[in-house]
C-alpha cells in the first residue's frame, strides 16, 4: 500500500504520521497544469507484470518548475513517458490518474494524445541527436513544429522559426536554419529540440535528463534557458534528473523517488539544506563537492533494487545506514513538515548545509616556497606535443585539420592524482591517448621515466607498455562481452605469459575482490553487470599488470552520483594500496577538486592553467578556469561561461579564449599568451590573469 | 511469439531438405536416372507419387536427389564467399587507410555489376560445372560479408574495444582472431543465411538457363526448364521441383529472419545495459 488521498492538508511543523492517507502538501494543487495522482506503471516481463512505478503523485503549476530526482532505474523515465503518453509497448499504466490542464489524459486514445502533445505538452529527451532527423535541415524541422496557422506562408514560417531559435539562445539563427543536425554541437542541438518543444506554446514541458550528455558550462546555459522560458511563457516544467545539483536554484519544488515510490518532496532549497529521508541525505552526501578532499563519500551501500524485488517495509532499508526497527518490516508513514513531506522512520534531524561550497574569494596569495624544486621527477612528461586530426575525407577532397593539441607541456607526478579539465572537444582525450601511447604525436615528445616512448627498443617498449594503462568512460564498449569477468581481468597476464594458470587466476580474483566484486560476479559476462560494476572490472583489468601510470578518461561520467561516489572511494583506496600515478580526465570540476593534487585546465588544444588543484580551483588565475567554476551546477550563475568554444578548425587569432573572455583586450587578439609563473607554483596562459576570483568582481592585474 | 514459430518452421524445412540431400539414396524408392520408356509422362499415381518425366524417370526421386546440387553448391559458395569476405573485411577495417580504400572500391565495383550478368559471362566463357558455379556464387557473394565485418571492426576500433586490447599488449593476431572475429560471428551467421538463399536461387536460375549443371544430373532448376515445354500436358515435371525450390527458400528466409531478430535483440539489449 503506497497510495494516499488528496483530501486534507497537513499543517504545522513535524506533524506526526496519521496513517498513509496524508495529503501531499502542494501549494497549487487546485490550478495545477499537471497533476499526477497515485500513478502505478507495470512492465511486462517473463515472470509476469512487474511494478516499476508504485504510486507516484506530483503536481506542477503554471510557471512552476518541479524537479523529479532519483537514481537510474527508479522509474523517473517511465513516469515522464506516461505523462507524455509515450510509454513503451511493454509498459502500461495500472492505475492512478494523470490530468493535464484538467483533461484526464489516461482516458485518451492515440489521436487524443497526439492532439494533447501537439497543443499542450512539449517533450525533451536526453539525446537530442535521436530526436532530430539527420537528413532534414534544422529549419524544416523547426518549421514542422510550428502551429498550423503559422506554417501557411513559407517566408513567414521561416521568420518564426528563426525567432524561436533566437529565443533558445542560438547565435546566427537565420544561417542555422539551413544546417543539418550533425553540423551542430550537442548543446546547440538540445537548444533546437527545446525550441521545437515550445514552438506551439505548450502549457507543460517535460524534460528528461536534458543536459546529462552535455558539458557543465553548456548544462548551466540550457537550464538557464529553460528557466527563462518557464517565466516568459508561464510554462509548467517537469525536470527529470539523477543529479540533485541541477535542480538547485531552479526548481521551486523537488520530488525524490526511490524504487518507483516518492520518498520525499518539498521546496528545493529546504530539501537541499534540511533533507529528512535517509535516501535524500545519502544522495546529497555522495556529491564530491561537499566533502573534504578524499574523505570517504559513499553512504549508499549496494545497488539500486531490482524491479522484481518486494519490500515489506522501507524499500531503502537494505542500503540505509540508519535502518533499524521497524524499517524492514513496516512501510514508513508520511510525515508532513510545513510544505514538505517525507516517509522515513528515522529521519535526519540536523541540517546539511548548502550543496556546493562556493569557490572562496581569493585574497592575493602570500608567496609560498617554490613547489617544483622540491618535487621528485615526474613519472611521465609531455613536451611541446602537437597533434592535428585530418577530417573530411576522400582522396580528392580538400582536407581540413582540427588541432587537438597545440603544443602541450604536462608533467605527471608519480604516485599522485593529476586532473585534466576542460570542455568537450578541447583535446583532453587526445592528451590521454598520447600519454598512453595509443596515438602518435605529430611532433613533440612523450616521455615515460625520462625516456621518449616512441624511440624505445622493442623490448623496452614491451616493458613500458605494461606500465601505462587506460580506463575508459564506457567500459561496456571496451570489454569483450563474450568473456567472463575473471577472464577479462586475467587476460593481460595471459598475454604477458610466464605465469601458471593458477597464479593468474588467483591474481585476477585478488584484484576483483580489491575492487569489490565477490565470487558471484566472477563468472558473469559484461552484459550481466551494471555500469558501476563494469567500471570496477575495467579498473581491475587496468591494474592487473601493476602499472605506474593510469590514464582514466571520464571514468565516472556515465554513472549516477551515488555510483560515482563509490568509484571515487575505490580509486582513492586502490591508489593508496598500489601507488600509481593517475591522470584523471574529466569535465567535472568537483570530482577533480575532490580527488586531484594537481590540475591542468585545457582550452582548444592548449593548457591554459596548471598547478596545485586546491589552490587553482579555489582561486583561479585564468578567466577560463574562473568561468568553468562559475558554471558549476548549483552555483548561482554569475560569471558563467558564455556560448560555446569556437570551431576548432578555425581557432581565433591570439588567445583562443578571447571570443568568450569578459576581460579580452586588443593585445589578446594579436599575441598568443604563453604559460607563465603566476605565483604559488601555478602557471597560467593569460596576458591579464585574475588577482581575485571574478565572482567577487575582482581587480585586474596588468602586466 | 509468431516469430518464434516461423523460425521453428523455417528451421524444420531446412533440416528436412538437408536430410533428403544426404540420405537421398536411402529415401528415394527409385533411381533418379533409370529410364522407363514404357512409362513416360505419367501423372501422379501410387507407383510414381509425383509422376514421371518425358523419358519415364520418377519425378519424386529426381526431386529428392535434386536437392543435392542447390544445397551442396549453396553451402560451398557460402563457405568460400564468407571466408573471403570475412578475411578482407577484417583486414580492411583493421588496417584502414589505403588498404581500406582499395578493398572498398573493389567491393563497390563487384556489387555494382548485377550478379546474373557476371555469372552468365563467366559461365559462358569457362563452361558450367560445379566448381565454376561455386566460384561464381562466391565471387558475387563476398562483398556482403566484407561490409558487415568491416563496419563491425571499425566500430570496435572507434569504440575503444581495440585500444583496450592494445594497451594490455595483445598482438594483432590475438585481437583479430580471439576477439574481433568471434565478436562478429553472430552477424556473419545472419549474413550467411541470407547469402545462402541468394546462392540457392541463383544456382537454380543459372541451371534453368542451361549455364549451370548439365543434364542428366537431377537439379531443380534444370527440371523446371526441361518440363517447361510439357507444361500444358504434364505440369508435374516442372511444378514439383518448383514447389520444392520455393519451400526451401521460404524455410531459409524464415529461419534467417528469426536469427537476425535474435542477434539484433541480443546486441541491442547488450547496449542497453
Ligand atoms: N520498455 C521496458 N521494458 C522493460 N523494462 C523497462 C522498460 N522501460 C523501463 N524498464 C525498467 O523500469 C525501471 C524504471 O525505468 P526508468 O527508465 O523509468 O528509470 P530511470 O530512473 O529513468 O533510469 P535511467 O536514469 O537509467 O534512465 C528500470 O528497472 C527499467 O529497467
Ligand atoms: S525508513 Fe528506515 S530504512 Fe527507510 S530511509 Fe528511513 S531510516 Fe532508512
Ligand atoms: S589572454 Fe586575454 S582573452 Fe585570453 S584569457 Fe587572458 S584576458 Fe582573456
Ligand atoms: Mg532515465
Amino acid at each position: 500500500m503506497t497510495g494516499f488521498s488528496v483530501s486534507g492538508r497537513g499543517a504545522g511543523s513535524a506533524a506526526s504520521g496519521t496513517g498513509n492517507a496524508v495529503a501531499p502538501a502542494q501549494p497549487q494543487a487546485g490550478a495545477a497544469t499537471l497533476a499526477v495522482e497515485n500513478l502505478r506503471i507495470g512492465v511486462a516481463a517473463r515472470g509476469g507484470l512487474l511494478e516499476a512505478v508504485k504510486g507516484v503523485s506530483l503536481s506542477v503549476g503554471p510557471g512552476e518548475m518541479v524537479g523529479l530526482v532519483g537514481e537510474s532505474g527508479s522509474g523517473k523515465t517511465l513516469t515522464a513517458m506516461a505523462v507524455c503518453g509515450l510509454l513503451p509497448p511493454r509498459a502500461h499504466v495500472i492505475s492512478g490518474s494523470i490530468r493535464i490542464r484538467g483533461t484526464d489524459a489516461l482516458g485518451l486514445n492515440r489521436r487524443g494524445w497526439e492532439q494533447l502533445r501537439a497543443g499542450q505538452v512539449g517533450v525533451v529527451f536526453q539525446d537530442a541527436m535521436s530526436a532530430l532527423n539527420p537528413r532534414l535541415t534544422i529549419g524544416s524541422q523547426v518549421m514542422e513544429a510550428l502551429p498550423a496557422e503559422l506554417r501557411h506562408n513559407r517566408a513567414e514560417a521561416k521568420e518564426h522559426a528563426a525567432s524561436l531559435l533566437a529565443d533558445a539562445g542560438i547565435p546566427h539563427p537565420r544561417e542555422r536554419l539551413g544546417s543539418y543536425p550533425h553540423e551542430l554541437s550537442g548543446g546547440l542541438l538540445q537548444r533546437v529540440v527545446i525550441a521545437m518543444a515550445v514552438a506551439r506554446r505548450p502549457a507543460l514541458l517535460v524534460a528528461d535528463e536534458p543536459t546529462t550528455a552535455l558539458d557543465v558550462s553548456v548544462q548551466g546555459q540550457i537550464l538557464d534557458m529553460l528557466d527563462r522560458l518557464r517565466s516568459e511563457l508561464n510554462l509548467a516544467v517537469l525536470l527529470i534528473t539523477h543529479d540533485l545539483r541541477l535542480v538547485q536554484h531552479r526548481a521551486a519544488r523537488t520530488v525524490v523517488v526511490y524504487a518507483g515510490e516518492v520518498v520525499e518532496e518539498g521546496p528545493t532549497a529546504e530539501l537541499a539544506e534540511r533533507p529528512h529521508h535517509r535516501y535524500t541525505v545519502a544522495l546529497l552526501e555522495a556529491i564530491p563537492g561537499r566533502a573534504p578532499r578524499r574523505a570517504p563519500l559513499a553512504s549508499i551501500q549496494g545497488d539500486p533494487p531490482r524491479l522484481d524485488q518486494r519490500f515489506e517495509g522501507c524499500p531503502f532499508a537494505p542500503r540505509c545506514s540508519a535502518a533499524s526497527d521497524p524499517c524492514s518490516t513496516a512501510p514508513p508513514l508520511w510525515q508532513v513538515v510545513a510544505t514538505a513531506r517525507y516517509r522515513c522512520w528515522h529521519p535526519q534531524t540536523e541540517p546539511l548545509g548548502g550543496i556546493v561550497p562556493r569557490p572562496q574569494v581569493a585574497s592575493p596569495r602570500p608567496p609560498t616556497g617554490d613547489h617544483s624544486s622540491a618535487s621528485p621527477p615526474p613519472v611521465a612528461e609531455l613536451v611541446d606535443l602537437r597533434k592535428t586530426y585530418r577530417i573530411g575525407g576522400g582522396l580528392t577532397h580538400l582536407r581540413a585539420g582540427v588541432t587537438a593539441a597545440a603544443g602541450v607541456d604536462l608533467d605527471v607526478p608519480a604516485d599522485a592524482f593529476t586532473g585534466l579539465l576542460g570542455e568537450s572537444g578541447c583535446g583532453k582525450t587526445t592528451i590521454g591517448r598520447l600519454l598512453a601511447g595509443v596515438e602518435h604525436p605529430d611532433s613533440g615528445a612523450v616521455r615515460f621515466e625520462g625516456a621518449e616512448i616512441w624511440s624505445l627498443s622493442r623490448t623496452a617498449r614491451a616493458a613500458w607498455r605494461r606500465q601505462v594503462q587506460l580506463v575508459f568512460q564506457d567500459p561496456y564498449s571496451a570489454l569483450d562481452r563474450r568473456m567472463t569477468v575473471e577472464a577479462i581481468v586475467a587476460e593481460p597476464l595471459v598475454i604477458q605469459g610466464g605465469l601458471r594458470r593458477r597464479e593468474i587466476r588467483d591474481r585476477a580474483r585478488q584484484l576483483l575482490s580489491d575492487v569489490g566484486l565477490t565470487h558471484q560476479h566472477w563468472g558473469r559476462r559484461p552484459t550481466e553487470l551494471s555500469g558501476g560494476q563494469l567500471q570496477r572490472v575495467s579498473l581491475a583489468r587496468a591494474l592487473t599488470l601493476a602499472p605506474k601510470l593510469l590514464v582514466a578518461d571520464e571514468p565516472l561520467s556515465s554513472l549516477d552520483v551515488s555510483l560515482q561516489a563509490k568509484i571515487l572511494d575505490l580509486l582513492v583506496e586502490l591508489q593508496r594500496r598500489y601507488h600509481f600515478a593517475t591522470v584523471l580526465i574529466s569535465h567535472d570540476i568537483e570530482v577533480v577538486r575532490y580527488l586531484c593534487d594537481r590540475v591542468s585546465v585545457m582550452y582548444m588544444g592548449r593548457i591554459v592553467e596548471t598547478g596545485d588543484a586546491s589552490l587553482i580551483l579555489a582561486a583561479p588565475r585564468h578567466p577560463y578556469t574562473a568561468g568553468l567554476l562559475a558554471s558549476l551546477p548549483g552555483s548561482d550563475g554569475n560569471g558563467r561561461l558564455r556560448g560555446e568554444p569556437p570551431s576548432a578548425m578555425s581557432p581565433p587569432s591570439g588567445c583562443a579564449f578571447r571570443t568568450r573572455c569578459p576581460y579580452a583586450q586588443e593585445r589578446c587578439a594579436v599575441e598568443i599568451p604563453q604559460l607563465w609563473d603566476v605565483g604559488d607554483g601555478g602557471r597560467a596562459a593569460c596576458h591579464f590573469p585574475l588577482v581575485t576570483a571574478p565572482l567577487a568582481g575582482g581587480a585586474r592585474e596588468t602586466t | 511469439m509468431a516469430g518464434e514459430w516461423a523460425g521453428l518452421v523455417g528451421a524444420g524445412i531446412v533440416v528436412v531438405a538437408c536430410v533428403l540431400a544426404i540420405f537421398a539414396a536411402q529415401i528415394a524408392r527409385q533411381s533418379p536416372d533409370s529410364q522407363h520408356l514404357l512409362q513416360v509422362l505419367q501423372g501422379p499415381s501410387a507407383q510414381h507419387p509425383l509422376g514421371t518425366d518425358e523419358v519415364g524417370r520418377d519425378v519424386l526421386s529426381r526431386v529428392i536427389y535434386g536437392s543435392r546440387i542447390p544445397l551442396g553448391v549453396g553451402s560451398a559458395a557460402v563457405v568460400l564467399g564468407g571466408a573471403i569476405g570475412v578475411a578482407l573485411g577484417m583486414i580492411s577495417g583493421y588496417v584502414g587507410r589505403w588498404v581500406d580504400a582499395v578493398l572498398g572500391r573493389v567491393a563497390d565495383i563487384q556489387l555494382s555489376i548485377p550478379a546474373i550478368i557476371l555469372a552468365v559471362a563467366f559461365l559462358a566463357l569457362r563452361g558450367g560445372g560445379l566448381l565454376s558455379l561455386v566460384v561464381v556464387l562466391a565471387a558475387t557473394g563476398w562483398p556482403t560479408y566484407y561490409r558487415v565485418v568491416r563496419s563491425h571492426v571499425i566500430s570496435a576500433r572507434t569504440g575503444n574495444f581495440v585500444t583496450a586490447l592494445s594497451v594490455i599488449a595483445a598482438s594483432h593476431w590475438r585481437i583479430m582472431f580471439r576477439h574481433l572475429i568471434p565478436d562478429a560471428l553472430p552477424l556473419v551467421v545472419v549474413t550467411a543465411t541470407l547469402d545462402f538463399s541468394r546462392a540457392v536461387l541463383l544456382e537454380a536460375g543459372l541451371s534453368y538457363l542451361g549455364l549451370g549443371v548439365q543434364p542428366p544430373t537431377p537439379d531443380w532448376g534444370l527440371m523446371v526448364a526441361s518440363g517447361q515445354t510439357q507444361l500444358a500436358g504434364a505440369w508435374w515435371i516442372s511444378v514439383f521441383p518448383g514447389i520444392a525450390l520455393v519451400l526451401l527458400l521460404l524455410g531459409i528466409n524464415l529461419f534467417g529472419d528469426w536469427l537476425a531478430d535474435r542477434v539484433g535483440r541480443r546486441t541491442r539489449s547488450g547496449v542497453l545495459q
